[in-house]
C-alpha cells in the first residue's frame, strides 16, 4: 500500500507520467480478462461463477501481490477504479427505468439509512469499548457503512482525523470488501439465490462502490444492476451523513475542519450519480433502441474490467502483517453484523428471497 | 490502497470528468457515432 501523502503535481505531463502506468495496466489486464472469460466459457459453458469480473479482480490481485507493483501505478489504478466504473455506472442507466429505481432504490434507501445509522453508532460504540480511538471507529464505520476510501476520505478532514487513523480506516474497508467480493456471489451460486436478493446484498454489505458493482456482476447482470441502484442510494445518503457528523462533533466541543452548512450536501454529492439518473430518465422516455442499449452495455463491460483489475491491484495482502490488526477486526465484525441485517432486510422485510 | 491527493492543481476531477464522459458516450450512441461494440 502506497503512502498517502500524495504527489501534488506541477503541470499536467507531470500528472500524465503518474497515470499513465496504471492505466494501462488495468486496460491490458482488462483485455486478458475479457480473453479469459471467452476461454472458460468455451471450456465449461456460461454457467460457471466465474466470468470477467472474477478474473479481472484475480488478475490485478496477481499483479500487485506476486508482481509487487511499485508507487508509479498508483496513481492509474486509483483512477481506472474510479473514473472508469463511474462513467460505466452513468451508462446503466440507459438500462434502467427511472420508475424500476425508483422502487429499488426507495427500497434500498430505508435499508442503508438503518444499516449507516447502525454502523456509525456500532464502529463508535467498539472504538471506545475496546479502545481504539474514537476518530478510528467513527472512520471505519462510516467506510463500511457509507461507500468506502470516498466516505472516509470525505469524512477525515471534517472530523480532522489523522493520516495514520485514515490509513487504518481505508485497509479494514478495503481488506472487509475482499471477503464480500468473493463470498457473496459463491454463497449465491451454492444456496440458490435469486438475482435482486444477491443484488441487495452486494449494494449493502462491501463498503466501496466498485466493489458493491463488481460483487453484483460477479453474480450476474441483474444482481449488477441493483447493486448498482441500491448502492446509489447509499452513495446519495454519504453527504447527509457528513452533515450530521459535522453537527455532533461541533456540538461536542471536538475540532472539526468544515462548518455546520447545508452546502455539504451539494459539495459531497457524487456527480455521476446524476448522469445515470438523466440516462435512466431517457430509458424511460424510450429514446433508445435495444440496439443502442447493447451498445452502450458492452462499453460498460469494458470500463468495468479495466475497473475490476484496479480493484484487485488495490488489494495488498501484506497490509496483514503491517497494520494494526484490531480495527481491521472490528472491520470484519461489522461487515458480518451489516450482512446479517442486509440478509434478513432484503429476505424478509422487502421479501426479495 | 489510499488514494492520492486530490487537492493538486493539475488534476482531472473525477466525479465531474465521469459525467460528462459517460454522457458523452450515451450521445454518441444515440446519434449514431458509436455502434456495435464487440464484447
Amino acid at each position: 500500500m502506497a503512502k498517502i501523502p500524495p504527489p501534488e503535481y506541477d503541470s499536467w505531463f507531470a500528472y500524465l507520467v503518474r497515470l499513465i502506468p496504471g492505466l494501462l495496466l488495468c486496460i491490458l489486464l482488462g483485455f486478458v480478462a475479457w480473453y479469459l472469460e471467452g476461454v472458460a466459457y468455451g471450456k465449461w459453458g456460461k454457467n460457471i461463477p466465474l466470468n470477467y469480473v472474477i478474473i479481472a479482480i484475480l488478475l490485478g490481485m496477481l499483479a500487485r501481490n506476486v508482481f509487487k507493483l511499485g508507487e508509479r501505478f498508483e496513481e492509474g489504478i486509483v483512477f481506472s477504479t474510479k473514473v472508469f466504473l463511474y462513467v460505466g455506472v452513468v451508462l446503466i442507466g440507459a438500462r434502467l427505468n427511472i420508475l424500476q429505481i425508483l422502487k429499488v432504490g426507495g427500497a434500498a434507501l430505508v435499508m442503508v439509512s438503518i444499516s449507516i445509522t447502525g454502523m456509525v453508532l456500532g464502529a463508535g460504540y467498539i472504538s471506545n469499548r475496546y479502545k481504539l480511538g474514537h476518530r478510528v471507529g467513527h472512520l471505519v464505520g462510516t467506510g463500511i457503512g457509507v461507500c468506502g476510501v470516498s466516505a472516509i476520505i470525505a469524512t477525515a478532514p471534517a472530523i480532522k482525523a489523522t493520516d495514520k487513523e485514515l490509513l487504518i480506516a481505508i485497509g479494514a474497508s478495503l481488506l472487509t470488501d475482499v471477503m464480500c467480493l468473493l463470498g457473496i456471489p459463491l454463497l449465491g451460486h451454492y444456496f440458490g439465490w435469486n438475482d435482486t436478493f444477491v443484488g441487495y446484498l452486494s449494494g449493502t454489505v462491501p463498503s466501496n462502490t466498485a466493489q458493491c458493482i463488481a460483487t453484483g456482476f460477479a453474480f450476474s447482470e441483474t444482481a449488477g444492476s441493483v447493486a448498482t441502484i441500491t448502492k446509489s442510494a447509499r452513495n446519495a445518503l454519504m453527504p447527509v451523513l457528513i452533515l450530521v457528523m459535522v453537527y455532533y462533533y461541533t456540538r461536542k466541543g471536538l475540532p472539526v475542519g468544515e462548518k455546520v452548512r447545508l452546502g455539504i450536501l451539494w459539495s459531497k454529492m457524487p456527480k455521476f450519480v446524476l448522469g445515470f439518473l438523466a440516462l435512466s430518465l431517457m430509458a424511460t422516455l424510450n429514446l433508445f433502441t435495444s440496439e443502442m442499449v447493447n451498445t452502450m452495455k458492452h462499453i460498460y463491460m469494458w470500463l468495468f474490467s479495466f475497473c475490476f483489475v484496479g480493484i484487485g491491484a488495490s488489494v495488498d495482502f501484506r497490509e496483514f502483517k503491517r497494520r494494526d490488526l484490531a480495527p481491521i477486526a472490528a472491520g470484519f465484525v461489522l461487515t458480518f453484523v451489516l450482512f446479517f441485517y442486509a440478509y434478513g432486510f432484503a429476505g424478509y422485510v422487502l421479501g426479495a428471497k | 490502497m489510499p488514494e492520492p491527493n486530490r487537492k493538486g492543481p493539475f488534476r482531472i476531477e473525477e466525479d465531474w470528468f465521469a459525467f460528462v464522459v459517460g454522457i458523452l458516450i450515451a450521445l454518441g450512441v444515440f446519434l449514431g457515432f458509436i455502434r456495435h461494440v464487440p464484447w
